[in-house]
């Protein structure tokens, strides 16, 4: 095999060749196809799909960079590719967890059992900076507050998939899942002979009758996004779904409240809106109520809220959840509420809420990552290992003086996979996020966004630091295989 | 319809019209210039003075005629170049993805990245031609994908809103300069008439030449100002523009053509009544530039009222 026979894999799990040096099963077809690329001719497709991504605008901006530069998410042509049985395996473990994790919100702002069962400490929750006492026994619609999550998942070394974090507010990156697909079907269609690939494209239809299953009851009601305008990064985003869901992509300005009902702006005057998907955080969304500087949101959208007289998802108040502290939780949570163990572990954490495990986590700080609870993205984290002693004695002076304020976890290695660098493969490490819907049911998009920290050895795989995507396929049960096929079903000719 | 959004769509085809006359008359610049050369180089840097005063403002410094075209073509920090007209549509149409066909944006996005990029190469003269032709190709195939995949809804009547209050208020001015232009009298300096020539570039400058010339005019400054002011069949004519402008208002209101419900339609229909039932003679007669002029004040006028009635 010449494709990977330079191909080194590390010490990280490999998605693509196993312990043994061979190609998995399920990676067999595609590197057949990739067999037959010339390095010319792959470079030559690889300039086609990123002009794909820079003419049709899918691009985001680095807030760090001058405003008005967008630059495109470096995508790989090797795309990942996950199994039946282990999607199974995963799409199970999400729906457990979501389910978990909704009873828990709804419990956290209503009844609070499980802070009186002394399950989860109240004061984590109080002291949590996305709890909302502002929620607290507000109905939300069918009782759900997350209706969107993009939940990370990671894979150590013996190749279990862990959970890393949940993203419960906002998550962002599924119109590159969409598109990273959309790309790979125009500029590669030789990749797919031999695999039955899961679609991902009906995400936007699904996302619709979501919005809708939750208007307050109105004749015909009326769904938005709203988006922090033109400036953020997730921009080319809010544009893409709004226009493939056919709803308005309002700004904060756009709308108004007048009686604690919300409408836009139009050119025929106000027109009321039922169901917003905001893209907005909690923070800005309403000056009255939470940041008095933020110009992003709607003021007297909460008291609206509050009224029942419009829905919001995901719900208010959803980042009480995404708190790393009640992260490490989890487990806990799930079995509180569903008396199951959990299908997908959590990354093992250390949650520095008692002296023995601050002392633990202070002392070993140059082996361990530490991460706010509060923040995402990669901000407010040491990565122990690769930190110089002043930033880990910067970090240890911090997580001592504010110990809830942080959590820490052994490095993962993730798991790696092969990945187009300078026309040969290489081994990069590669996370997945995949993108789950709550509505009527609770619906995993087969597949998601697999992110690759491009630069070598790096486990950093944000956007916003240097990662790129590949599409991700998530194989069906092979269909082409069934012999049912119902008489008068066309057969095509042998030479067609 | 929101109205950030109308707005959105309006300025996108203002600008994307501003950006397509301007490559249409820079290309029509390029050649005349250099044809008058022969009559006297004067002239030929007269038309490169006319081109400075129309897209670049009174205070535009002296230059020459080279340093000219690829200023007003392709001038970054020149908020009236030809790459910041598209520059400001695509700006637009980034605001709106949502509520445009998605080639469109393409279309606009692919045009502005390739004149970023020649902005940044060493100047080519035949390079800036090819991309005068661009801009009028992408003009024309942006108009083709507006009229074949949107639906005639409020989003279809905005652009054509903005595309022709353009091109009504970018005609009139182009018209004013070029029936007083300077070449004329340079020309007359050294005792030869550039009539017919300056006649036919005008008449280029608005893609009127082929079309003026099959239905049978002579070329003569009244029938070419009569065909390109008051002739309603020709679509690059001021009084089509105002035809166009007057129904699209007329189906966002939901108003009859012959009575009106607000300013911006009294004025457009009095505008319409007039272009119709003037005539050159009379026109000329009484000065055709202070017409002009005031043709021109009028149409902007009309420019402020649609943006109070739908987007204050």
């Amino acid at each position: 095999m010449t494709l990977l026979s330079d191909y080194q894999p590390g010490s990280a799990f490999d998605e693509v060749v196993d312990g043994g040096g061979k190609v998995r099963e399920h990676y067999k077809p595609l590197v057949e196809s990739y067999q037959a690329f010339s390095a010319e001719r792959l470079s030559r497709r690889q300039k086609t799909a990123d002009l794909f991504f820079l003419n049709r605008g899918t691009t985001f901006t680095v807030y760090s960079e001058d405003a008005g530069i967008d630059r495109i998410f470096p995508f790989d042509a090797f795309p990942r590719i996950i199994s039946t049985e282990e999607w199974s395996r995963i799409e199970r473990g999400l729906k457990q967890r979501l389910q978990a994790l909704n009873l828990f919100l709804h419990d956290v702002y209503h009844r609070q059992r499980i802070l009186k069962d002394g399950v989860v400490p109240v004061e984590l929750i109080y002291e949590a900076k996305h709890f909302r006492r502002e929620c607290i026994g507000l109905p939300v619609p069918r009782n759900i507050y997350v209706h969107v999550c993009g939940t990370d998942l990671i894979r150590d070394r013996d190749g279990s998939y862990l959970v890393l974090e949940d993203n419960l507010r906002s998550p962002s990156g599924v119109s590159y899942v969409l598109e990273n697909r959309a790309v790979m079907q125009r500029v590669f269609p030789e990749l797919f002979n031999g695999y039955d690939v899961r679609p991902v494209s009906d995400y936007s239809a699904s996302l619709r009758n979501v919005l809708y299953q939750i208007a307050p009851a109105a004749e015909e009601p009326v769904a938005v996004l709203l988006t922090p305008g033109v400036y953020n990064s997730a921009y080319f985003e809010h544009t893409y779904l709004a226009k493939r869901m056919g709803i308005e992509l309002v700004q904060g300005s756009d709308l108004i409240v007048d009686d604690d009902t919300v409408f836009m702006r139009t050119t025929r005057g106000l027109e009321r809106v039922d169901v917003i998907y905001r893209r907005v955080d909690d923070d800005y969304i309403d000056r009255l109520i939470f940041r008095e500087d933020s110009i992003l949101g709607v003021p007297g959208l909460v008291n609206a809220y509050r009224s029942g007289n419009v829905a919001l998802a995901n719900a208010l108040g959803t980042g009480v959840a995404d708190d790393k502290a009640v992260y490490a939780l989890a487990p806990r949570i799930i079995r509180y509420y569903l008396n199951e163990d959990p299908i997908l572990d959590n990354v093992e954490t250390y949650l520095p809420l008692d002296d023995a495990t601050l002392d633990h986590v202070l002392t070993h700080m140059d082996r361990l990552v530490v991460k706010r609870v509060d923040e995402s993205g990669g901000y407010g984290m040491l990565m122990g290992p690769y930190a110089s002693r002043a930033e880990i004695d910067e970090f240890r002076r911090r997580v001592a003086a504010e110990p809830r304020a942080y959590i820490a976890q052994p490095v993962i290695n993730l798991s790696q996979h092969p990945t187009w660098i300078d026309g040969r493969l290489a081994p990069r490490h590669i996370d997945l996020r995949p993108y789950i819907l709550f509505g009527e049911e609770i619906q995993v998009l087969p597949g998601g966004l697999t992110r690759v920290a491009l630069r070598e050895g790096s486990l950093v795989v944000n956007s916003s630091q240097g990662g790129g995507s590949k599409d991700t396929w998530v194989l069906s049960e092979s269909p082409r295989n069934r012999s049912d096929l119902e008489p008068g079903t066309w057969d095509p000719e042998p030479e067609c | 319809m929101l109205s950030r959004v109308a707005n959105s769509l309006f300025w996108q085809a203002r600008y994307l019209e501003r950006g397509e006359t301007t490559a249409r008359f820079l290309a029509v610049t390029h050649g005349y210039a250099q044809e008058l050369r022969s009559v006297s180089h004067a002239a030929g840097d007269r038309c490169w003075g006319v081109a400075r005063q129309l897209f670049a403002g009174a205070e535009a410094p002296e230059e020459d005629g080279r340093a000219t075209f690829r200023r007003l073509a392709l001038d970054r920090e020149l908020g009236t170049s030809m790459l910041a007209s598209i520059a400001l549509a695509r700006e637009n149409a980034r605001g709106i993805r949502d509520a445009i066909p998605s080639e469109m944006w393409e279309e606009l996005n692919v045009l502005y990245l390739l004149l970023l990029e020649s902005a940044d190469a060493p100047p080519s003269e035949a390079g800036e031609l090819s991309l005068l032709e661009r801009v009028k190709a992408v003009g024309q195939s942006l108009q083709g994908l507006r009229d074949s995949t949107m639906v005639r809804a409020d989003e279809w009547h905005f652009l054509r809103l903005g595309q022709f209050q353009e091109r009504a208020s970018i005609s009139l001015r182009i018209l004013d300069e070029m029936v007083s232009h300077p070449a004329l009298w340079e020309a007359a300096e050294v005792g030869q008439s550039i009539d017919t020539l300056h006649l036919a570039a005008t008449l280029r400058a608005f893609t009127a030449f082929e079309a003026f010339s099959r239905a049978g005019h002579s070329l003569t400054l009244e029938r070419a100002a009569e065909f390109l002011l008051l002739d309603g069949r020709f679509p690059r004519s001021v009084e089509f523009g105002i035809q166009e402008l007057a129904s699209s208002l007329h189906v966002l209101s939901g108003t009859p053509q012959d009575i009106f419900s607000n300013d911006a339609e009294q004025l457009c229909g009095r505008l319409l009544a007039e272009l119709r039932f003037a005539s050159i003679e009379e026109i000329i007669s009484q000065g055709l530039h202070e017409y002009l002029l005031r043709l021109l004040g009028r149409v902007e006028q009309l420019a402020g009222m649609i943006g109070q009635l739908y987007f204050p």
